[in-house]
């Protein structure tokens, strides 16, 4: 078999396809079918500060919502819980794990976070 | 070895009802609500039922629909159930006979309400179960959180094997919103209560193709009795299947249950027969006499129908010779409300065939409206039970002074087993988080502990500052008080909000020796003396530790803004000594971690840091040993002058009396003056507007904005201002419209002003030189609240400009209009009530207001106060509520009323025109009354109508005196929400709008059920994330005013006056003006959108400007002058929609549960912005209709 290996940032690649920042690497599962397709590492959306501060401003915001009481209603929205910080959150957390393939990450601090 | 849950008695019953159901179809109501929520949330969360299936859950449009749904689902062959109570309950009894007549087996767990009489109230007694009596359902009573569990699951077993329908209740508030610790049913003992044979039979009989069969027949006096008595057998052998299920259950999970449970002494002489949550309480009671050798003893009786008479008679004691039957509802005009009625009916029988000798058997109401139930009242009974000649019938609870049935009781009676519980107090705001805090705290001690635990919370009325009393209770042994924390037994009693200090007896419930804990800002060594002297006397005469905090610092220390629930909660465990304090701490710390844990690691170590820096801060203080008399009184009092009824009714309630109220105060029919909200003065707002009359363009915007009419103007003549307190701000008018002199005000009611800061941002003048001040602007309340209360005192004297003068077509003129609503307890900021505080301006003195329940009729008019008031002349809004459902038809009788008394008026008129002289006589019939001008014209008319007819002696002339005041035009407004509008009242509403009456309809439009918590409703939009649609409401809006317009003949316009004002204020006009129907649907921003109400008027331009809220008129008139009638008043969208759906959280919120479906309903809800305004293009450039002209 072909040696397609090579170096991208400091990271040694198994092959160059390395699928760019787009709807494809949105979703964990999807990301899973990458990885297994053979992409040797994804491109991930950036995060930005400001993005994650003002989900952190919704979660306040459905808290404070669960807090209004009154005598007729307990919170104007549905259970918070069930927002639970959502899918894109979640799918950011566990690819923040896979973060040996982020090349945004160089290869300097440790491989897997 | 049980898990135990710490849950409160909807969510207990929920949770069984969940597990045996296929088909939930619901509407929410209070206080069952939170049933059907956690159904809702269940199902989002793919949890199965008992057969691996997620329930279908529907909301419907009214209860009646909800009953149709579920008939339709049962005789389809799916399990199903429901939730509800009170109205709704009501709603549902013409399907509940259906349901009974053909044995079809069901579950309607219901939380008990009082159902509306002379008022409405949200509070449990039993009087909706009890209206169902006759309905052919079995009625299955819990008498607590365990039980409201427990029953759930034993009904559904019943049901299932004896299919007659089981209606399962508990007390409404009491039971259904305790939160108790209860041994959980586990899934598996609902696997094995239900037997799928039956489930089996259920669906072997339900309607099928495969198998046809008619149900649902119509017969004749042939054979319909013969039907009816057919089923006997079934009624005859339900009692059995109901115990024997209650067998079932008790081999399963040690808790046995009778139909008719004894609990007393074996030789008891006086028993109380008692149904609900009062069993508690009189248990407790029980116990505690018979400790002192008392032959008493209580008989629960669980299942009302079928009656079980046998088991009635096994379980009372023949010892007994005085029964007291108590009855949670009353049946006005019968010999005796209903367990009363069947009880002696039984035990007369009884004895009539010799089987026992008959007691004396007395009959007491209790407990309406969740009025409280102590073990002092119980002793009471028992006590008159005792007596030479017990009362045969009796009240307990009140202070009868009418018809003087009531028991005295005393107040001071404490049992053993209270003594032996902690409680604990805490007083806190509705939205400051000290309800969710306490809920936390009881989950810890619960979990953490052995230790039984008990809340239950007390809301007053308001929707803004509004006041929470969270009753908490702990202890070794079950905990059966069903009844408040009595006076001087709390240990522990804390107050969130310093306000409170100066308004409320915060200390009655502490018992000597106590803990009061104080959330204050000022330093420790100011403490003392800020408190109100009262208090200080309380705090010393009591002996009590006095804690301090000063939990907004805290919080901002903390980076948490002002929330301080984790605060307090923190200072209860630190000094309460409830759970060893390190262990307390680390388990706030995880309660901490598992609500932000997934969620926020910011939000977490947020608060981590608080609970740290709370031990910090938090510290007793040093009681001075003597009284002295340093710092303020309490808050002062109301002015002495104020009319009879506020003094020995209104301002009592205020207090927090009412409970002390006797009989007598109450009026007999439900009618109240109006205005008395003014006296409330809550004081609730932080900061106050303060008017910059140099900048001001006097353009009357932050006026037309305010939701509570706390911000005013008034124009008047120069003389007037010269009695003026000194910084009473007015500036000459800038209109020449007006005469030379006149100055105008802006002035605020500091006292009642909520602080929502709309009217800053609605404000559209800036300081050039420094562009964050404008004309009005926030500023503490503290330096200002005096002076500002005697300016606010003072512009209030001003005389009213006079009215014809005032350019009411513009808004600088209309904001000039004294407001007839005011000072509501809406929420800050309410998109509802600007709203109906215009028609007010506008026309309040000819008001005829049918109001349908929801948010506006419960800051409309719940006790005790009204925001509705008169003009200086006595006139105003006269306001009534009657249902939910029926507001239109409601609405059109008054206009119905008011055309016959007019008609019949004008005919007396022309019968005494030669008395009355044929001028006048012509002039009062043919008034032209459609401004306001002619209606004042008219008055005069009718005064002088009025003198000519005292000294008549024509014989009609009394008859034409008492109608004479109908000659005066009434303006009918019908007034609602869109859950009315739309959903529950819609049939109603078409059928008025289809007719060609004079009435206005208007229809404030949140998009939601915003009264009942935030529930889907058929105005929600697509895209939206609320109860019910918790994937995000994937069907469009209706389009109410597209519906309205087609009928031709009614005025109907959309508005929004955080938009467009003008637009606003010239709709309301023209819909009055207009002779036939007319429909105002105003978008009301509202707290369940998720957007903070300081941007009310933001939101409203965007949701303009995006296309979300369309600003349409339909004018009729214009079709008969041969303009198309149809017009569009907003641009087309120059925002896309995504913009505003992602400002509010009940849209943005989609994308973090459902990411893929945000998007798709995002990019729907575009096309159907889009769609809409190219209809109403199409519809705005179409020629008016031949059928129009």
């Amino acid at each position: 078999m072909i040696d397609l290996s090579t170096d991208y940032l400091g990271l040694r690649l198994k092959n160059p396809l390395v699928p760019s920042s787009s709807p494809l690497c949105k979703d964990l599962d999807t990301l899973l079918r990458l990885e297994e397709a053979g992409a040797s590492a994804v491109v991930l959306h950036s995060l930005y500060e400001e993005e994650l501060i003002a989900e952190d401003a919704m979660t306040e915001r459905f808290l404070l919502h669960s807090d209004v009481h009154d005598g007729e209603s307990a919170g104007f929205l549905p259970d918070h819980g069930i927002y639970n910080g959502g899918r894109i959150r979640s799918s950011r957390a566990d690819v923040v794990r896979l973060s040996p393939w982020s090349p945004s990450l160089g290869g300097t601090i440790p491989r897997r976070l | 070895m049980p898990r135990y849950l710490n849950l409160d008695g909807n969510e207990a019953a929920a949770r069984m009802a969940y597990l045996g159901a296929e088909v939930i179809a619901i509407y929410p109501i209070t206080p069952s609500s939170s049933m059907g929520e956690w159904a809702d949330e269940w199902a989002a969360q793919g949890k199965p039922n008992l057969w691996g299936a997620v329930p279908r859950i529907i909301e419907m449009q009214s209860e009646a629909g909800a009953a149709g749904a579920l008939h339709g689902a049962l005789t389809a062959g799916a399990l199903g159930t429901s939730f509800t109570a009170s109205q709704g309950l009501l709603l549902f009894i013409p399907n509940l006979y259906k349901m009974a007549g053909e044995l079809t087996p069901f579950v309607l767990h219901v939380a008990a309400r009082a159902v509306a009489t002379h008022a409405l109230s949200i509070f449990g007694d039993h009087s909706d179960v009890m209206a169902c009596r006759a309905t052919g359902c079995a009625l299955l009573a819990s008498n607590s959180v365990q039980e409201s569990q427990d029953m759930a699951l034993i009904a559904q077993a019943a049901t299932l094997a004896g299919r007659i329908p089981v209606i399962h209740f508990f007390d409404g508030f009491r039971t259904s919103h305790e939160v108790a610790k209860i041994e959980a049913v586990e899934e598996g003992t609902v696997r094995a209560m239900i037997d799928d044979r039956l489930v089996a039979a259920h669906r072997s009989r339900a309607l099928s193709p495969e198998h046809p069969v008619l149900r649902g027949t119509a017969q004749n006096p042939d054979v319909f009795f013969q039907g009816r008595e057919r089923a006997n057998p079934f009624h005859d052998a339900f009692a059995g299947h109901v115990q024997a299920a209650m067998d079932r259950f008790g081999e399963l999970t040690g808790r046995h249950y009778r139909l008719a449970d004894y609990v007393g002494a074996p030789d008891a002489e006086r028993v109380i027969v008692v149904m609900g949550s009062a069993a508690g309480t009189v248990e407790e009671t029980v116990a505690h006499l018979l400790g002192r050798g008392e032959k008493v003893g209580l008989l629960k009786l669980r299942l009302f129908r079928p009656w079980p008479r046998e088991a009635l008679l096994r379980a009372l004691p023949a010892s007994a010779r005085g029964v007291a039957v108590l009855d949670r509802c009353k049946e006005p005009g019968a010999d005796g409300e209903p367990l009363y009625k069947d009880v002696l009916a039984t035990l007369a029988e009884a004895a009539a065939d010799g089987l026992r000798p008959m007691p004396r058997v007395i009959g007491g109401r209790f407990g309406l409206a969740s009025k409280e139930f102590t073990p002092g009242m119980v002793k009471a009974v028992f006590d008159e039970l005792a007596a030479q000649a017990p009362r045969r019938r009796f009240t307990v609870g009140i202070h009868d002074d009418v018809t003087h049935l009531s028991l005295a009781w005393d107040g001071h009676f404490r049992t053993d087993a209270s003594r032996r519980l902690q409680h604990a107090v805490f007083w806190g705001l509705g939205a400051d988080g000290t309800v969710s805090a306490n809920k936390n705290s009881i989950k810890i001690v619960g979990e953490a502990t052995d230790l039984q635990a008990q809340g239950y919370f007390v809301y007053d009325s308001k929707k803004s500052g509004a006041v929470t009393v969270s009753h908490l209770r702990f202890g070794p042994d079950p905990i059966r008080s069903a009844y408040l924390v009595e006076e001087g037994m709390a240990g522990f009693v804390a107050c969130h909000q310093t306000v409170f200090t100066e308004r409320y007896d915060l200390l009655a419930h502490a018992a000597p020796g106590g803990v009061f804990l104080l959330n204050t800002p000022q330093p420790a060594g100011d403490v003392w003396t800020s408190l109100p002297a009262g208090m200080r006397a309380g705090i010393l005469s009591r002996g009590l530790r006095l804690w301090v905090i000063d939990a907004y610092a805290v919080a901002a220390k903390a980076g948490m803004g002002r929330r301080i629930n984790t605060i307090m909660q923190t200072c209860f465990f630190a000094i309460s000594g409830i759970l060893p304090r390190d262990a307390a701490l680390a388990a706030i710390k995880q309660a901490v971690d598992k609500t932000y844990g997934k969620k926020s690691k910011r939000l977490a170590d947020l608060n981590h840091k608080a609970i740290d820096l709370t031990l910090a801060g938090l510290r007793e203080l040093e009681i001075p040993g003597l009284l002295d008399d340093a710092g303020p009184a309490a808050a002062a009092a109301v002015e002495a002058a104020v009319p009879d009824f506020v003094r020995d009714f209104t301002l009592p309630v205020f207090r927090g009396e009412g409970d002390r109220l006797p009989v007598s105060a109450m009026p007999p029919d439900g009618s109240f003056m109006t205005g008395t909200a003014r006296y409330e003065k809550r004081n609730i707002a932080l900061e106050i507007p303060v008017w910059e009359a140099d900048l001001c363009t006097q353009c009357g915007k932050c006026v037309f904005v305010c939701p509570h009419a706390a911000i005013r103007a008034r124009a008047f003549d120069i003389a007037a201002a010269g009695a003026a307190p000194p910084t009473f701000k007015h500036v000459a008018a800038k209109s020449k419209d007006y005469p030379d002199g006149t100055r105008i005000s802006y002035q605020v009611a500091p006292e009642d002003c909520t602080g929502c800061g709309d009217c800053v941002e609605a404000c559209p003048i800036h300081d050039k030189s420094n562009l964050s001040r404008r004309a009005v602007n926030m500023a503490p309340v503290g330096p200002l609240r005096d002076a500002e209360r005697d300016n606010f005192a003072f512009f209030l004297q001003l005389p009213e400009f006079d009215r014809g003068q005032l350019k009411q077509a513009t808004l600088p003129g209309a904001m000039l209009l004294d407001p007839l609503f005011e000072f509501s307890g809406a929420c800050a900021g309410c998109g509802e009530t600007p709203y109906i505080r215009l028609a007010t301006q506008l026309f309040g003195d000819r008001m005829l207001v049918a109001n349908a329940t929801g948010c506006s009729s419960i800051y409309g008019a719940n006790l005790p106060s009204t925001p509705y008031t008169v003009n200086g002349a006595g006139r105003g809004p006269a306001w009534s509520n009657s249902l939910f459902e029926d507001n239109a038809e409601f609405g059109l009788g008054m206009r119905l009323a008011s055309d016959q008394l007019m008609a019949q008026a004008c005919g007396l008129v022309r019968e005494l025109a030669g008395e009355l002289g044929s001028d006048l006589a012509q002039a009062l019939v043919a008034a032209d009354q459609r401004q306001e001008t002619g209606v004042r014209a008219q008055r005069e008319r009718v005064a002088l109508l009025r003198d000519l007819l005292a000294i008549s002696e024509h014989p009609r002339a009394a008859e034409l005196e008492a109608v004479a005041e109908w000659l005066i035009r009434r303006s009918v407004w019908i007034i609602g929400g869109d859950g009315w509008a739309y959903d529950i009242g819609y049939g109603g509403l078409d059928h008025v709008l289809a007719l060609d009456h004079d009435v206005n309809i208007l229809v404030l439009d949140t998009e939601v059920y915003s009264n009942t918590g935030g529930q889907t409703s058929k105005a929600t939009p697509l895209g939206a994330v609320a109860k019910f649609s918790a994937g995000g409401k994937a069907t469009a809006k209706k389009d109410l005013a597209r519906l309205a317009a087609d009928y031709g003949h009614v005025y109907v316009a959309t508005v929004a006056y955080g938009a467009k004002d003008v637009h606003t204020l010239k709709v309301f006009h023209e819909a009055e003006a207009h002779p036939g129907p007319s429909l105002i649907i105003a978008y009301s921003p509202c707290i369940a959108h998720g957007v903070d109400m300081l941007y009310n008027q933001r939101q409203q331009e965007l949701a303009v400007k995006t296309g979300h809220w369309p600003l349409v008129r339909h004018d009729p008139r214009q079709a008969a002058l041969g303009a198309p009638p149809f017009r569009l008043d907003s641009a087309p969208p120059s925002l896309p929609i995504r913009q505003f759906m992602d400002s509010e959280t009940r849209f943005a919120m989609l994308a973090r549960s459902h990411p893929e479906a945000a998007a798709r309903l995002a990019t729907a809800a575009q096309d159907e912005a889009d769609r809409r305004f190219r209809d109403y293009q199409a519809r705005a450039a179409a020629p008016a209709s031949p059928k129009q002209e």
